[in-house]
């Protein structure tokens, strides 16, 4: 692993400077945790790593927050379609399983019927 | 004039040959589908709520760490402090809707290609035909006078009833599944895209960075305290660790490193991505002409679509049973 220059790292004044994606900033806490466990470095700088990679990992949490409360909305419309879809499902079950159930009352309808002339007559 | 037994036989035949041609097989298929869609949604709830319990265990280790900070929903600088949920209830509510919507399509279609109504109609038309058969003979018996060959069509006709209403409701079945799988194509494709997004852009960076944060401040903390300078001791900054301390801290540091491991080894993008392959096999199937090949295509999709959430459902299950 490359040893990074240590100089005393302002993990929001990082921030402020550009603007930064997700994937760049978990690069960057991972850069600092992993160096935070690297004996090459004082324990001082290590704490100090750890320090910095937290407030790092803290600032993708909000900028997370915000990206996730974005999807949201598309997620809702996508959700709707698909409502719809399981809807005409159930109903082609319903509608495909009442075939059946008609034909098969028709078939007891006969049979009582028969039944029914059977004990009128006297057979 | 009647028809000759030749003709109908031949009609009831033909028929019964269609029904069995026309009936294309999404069952066995589309039922292997909706258990791995059910595994699979399963796995990324876990995901969506270790996120939330990660966050909250990450302030609760800064808090247990240092004695003097106070345990607060909102920080100093306005911010939430972690000990809340972190993903918004409404923004998980969406995920959630989407994962339990995904599930129930796959149920939904399974039960439709695992519908007997075709079978159903079929025996129904066969039992009505007997039915039929002993009413005839009631009121042949009534009127006492017989006619041997009237009743011999209704078993037949009956049969070709029955054959042709399975092979329509069989068709009307199938239609209404391909339907139903090219209408979903785009919304679950757009779901799943969504939900890669949060897995391969939210969720992974989050769990990863977490589980390592938490190693790591474990780490310092052990480092820092094995050998508390008395100045540091004196100002209450550092105490110093005694040897049951020592060694339980180890083993909390060894778990730790082992959960950092496996949430590395454990990528949650992997999920959606077999779901994403296994969709898109059912799709094909869908808009195939169902050779034999399109079948075995979809069937070898769907095995690996179960083989590959197997051990990711397995892992997340054990994960949780050892928290």
């Amino acid at each position: 692993m490359a040893m990074i220059p240590m100089q005393n790292v302002d993990a929001s004044a990082v921030l402020d400077e550009q603007a930064i994606d997700v994937e760049t900033l978990a690069a960057l806490i991972r850069t600092c945790f992993a160096a935070a466990k690297d004996g090459r470095y004082s324990r001082a700088q290590r704490g100090l790593l750890t320090s910095t990679g937290t407030q790092l990992r803290d600032q993708m949490v909000l900028l997370i927050k915000e990206v996730f409360e974005k999807n949201s909305a598309e997620l809702i419309a996508a959700n709707d379609a698909i409502k719809k879809v399981n809807a005409e499902l159930k109903a082609a079950l319903v509608e495909i399983n009442r075939m059946a159930d008609a034909i098969e009352a028709v078939g007891d309808l006969v049979e009582q019927i028969t039944d029914l002339i059977g004990i009128v007559s006297g057979l | 004039m009647r028809p000759p037994m030749r003709i109908l036989s031949v009609a009831l035949l033909t028929a019964v040959t269609a029904a069995a041609c026309v009936s294309i097989d999404f069952k066995e298929p589309i039922s292997s589908y909706s258990a791995a869609m059910a595994a699979s949604g399963s796995t990324l709830l876990e995901h969506y709520k270790q996120v939330n319990e990660l966050n909250r265990t990450l302030y609760l280790q800064q808090v247990q760490i240092d004695p003097k900070k106070e345990i607060l929903a909102v920080g100093s600088d306005g911010k939430p402090t972690g000990l809340f949920a972190t993903l918004t209830p409404e923004s998980m509510k969406a995920r959630v809707d989407a994962i339990r919507l995904l599930t129930v399509y796959g149920e939904r279609l399974a039960a439709l290609a695992g519908a007997d109504a075709p079978q159903r109609f079929n025996t129904g038309a066969q039992t009505l035909g007997q039915n039929l058969l002993k009413l005839d003979e009631t009121f042949q018996s009534l009127q006492g006078a017989a006619d041997p060959t009237a009743n011999s069509y209704i078993g037949p006709i009956a049969s070709v009833i029955g054959a042709i209403g399975e092979m329509y409701l069989d068709k009307k079945r199938d239609e209404a599944i391909r339907d139903a799988i090219l209408t979903a194509k785009e919304p679950i494709n757009k779901i799943l895209e969504l939900l890669d997004a949060d897995m391969r852009g939210l969720v992974a960076p989050l769990l990863e960075t977490g589980v390592d944060q938490r190693l790591t401040v474990a780490m310092t903390n052990y480092n820092n305290r094995i050998d508390c300078e008395p100045k540091r001791v004196k100002d209450g900054s550092c105490s110093p660790i005694n040897e049951a301390q020592r060694l339980a801290a180890l083993q909390a540091i060894e778990k730790l490193a082992e959960d950092y491991e496996s949430v590395l080894a454990s990528q949650p993008t992997e999920v959606v991505d077999a779901m994403r392959d296994s969709h898109a096999a059912l799709v094909k199937y869908a808009e195939s002409s169902h050779e034999p090949n399109d079948l075995a295509s979809l069937v070898a999709a769907l095995e690996l679509f179960n083989q590959r959430i197997r051990p990711i459902a397995a892992a997340i299950e054990a994960s949780r049973s050892d928290n």
